[in-house]
């Protein structure tokens, strides 16, 4: 059973969030906009995490003294293309999440900033911090002062 | 008996419980001998009639295990004991 890792959480809703207020202004067809960053994601995801079971079984196939690829068709392997599926996955929903909460809510802005993600983002940040005990105010403007810069990224690239 | 490395990430319960699941293999014992990071030192012992080896042996391989050697085969009408001065203990 593969863990479901953390920094997936906070990856995916970060870089979907961001990168939707950064394109979104430059793109008249929001569920488009979506898509791609939905599906950049879940393949970056992928390959990333394939990539580092692959490493991984190299590393075991080294220490068993066995040849190159001697795992390649063995459960080892399936299952660590399981577990990057599994990774790339979450990460695709993650984005989706934070992607189509960007685009449907951006319509609402103060000067160039869209509220809600922003708050959506500061709370995120917010509930972080909670994770690892950090300071939920820090966190909290952190994400806000990131969000606001993505969003003004985005206003300016308009523009161009 | 089989001496055999597998990685410390593969569970030797399911190991066992896929070796029982062998033709002919009535029973199985898993001893790990050997732990390293990642690695595991094992004698895997497998009894049973008309044992099919070369179902263990892919079982074992596909687990990511490499059988280093087959240290005792008993085969035929009765057990033979060896005399226990042709045997270097390990």
């Amino acid at each position: 059973m593969v863990l479901i890792d953390n920094r997936y959480l906070v990856l995916g809703f970060l870089d979907s969030v961001l990168t939707t207020l950064v394109l979104g202004d430059s793109m008249p067809n929001d569920a488009r906009l979506v898509f791609i960053v939905t599906i950049i994601n879940l393949i970056t995801a992928f390959m990333a995490e394939y990539v580092e079971e692959r490493s991984s079984l190299r590393h075991i196939e080294r220490q068993l003294l066995m040849r190159r690829g001697s795992l390649l068709r063995t459960s080892l392997h399936r299952r660590a293309i399981y577990d990057a599926l599994i990774k790339g996955l979450m990460f695709g929903a993650v984005s989706l999440v934070g992607s189509a909460i960007t685009v449907l809510s951006m319509g609402i802005k103060v000067l160039w900033i869209p509220i809600i993600p922003i708050v959506a983002l500061g709370s995120f940040g917010t509930l972080m911090s909670k994770y690892f005990g950090g300071n939920a105010a820090f966190w909290f403007i952190l994400y806000v002062i990131l969000g606001v810069i993505a969003s003004f990224t985005g206003h300016v690239i308009s523009r161009l | 008996m089989l001496d055999v490395d597998i990685p410390s990430n593969i569970s030797t319960v399911e190991l066992a419980e896929k070796l029982s699941r062998v033709s002919g293999v009535k029973a199985v014992n898993i001893t790990v001998t050997d732990t390293d990071v990642e690695v595991l030192g094992l004698i895997i012992v497998v009894e049973g009639d008309g044992i099919n080896y070369d179902e263990i042996r892919r079982v074992i391989e596909d687990s990511g295990g490499a059988i280093r050697s087959v240290d005792q085969v008993i085969a035929g009408e009765y057990v033979v004991e060896i005399n226990k001065y042709f045997v270097r203990e390990k």
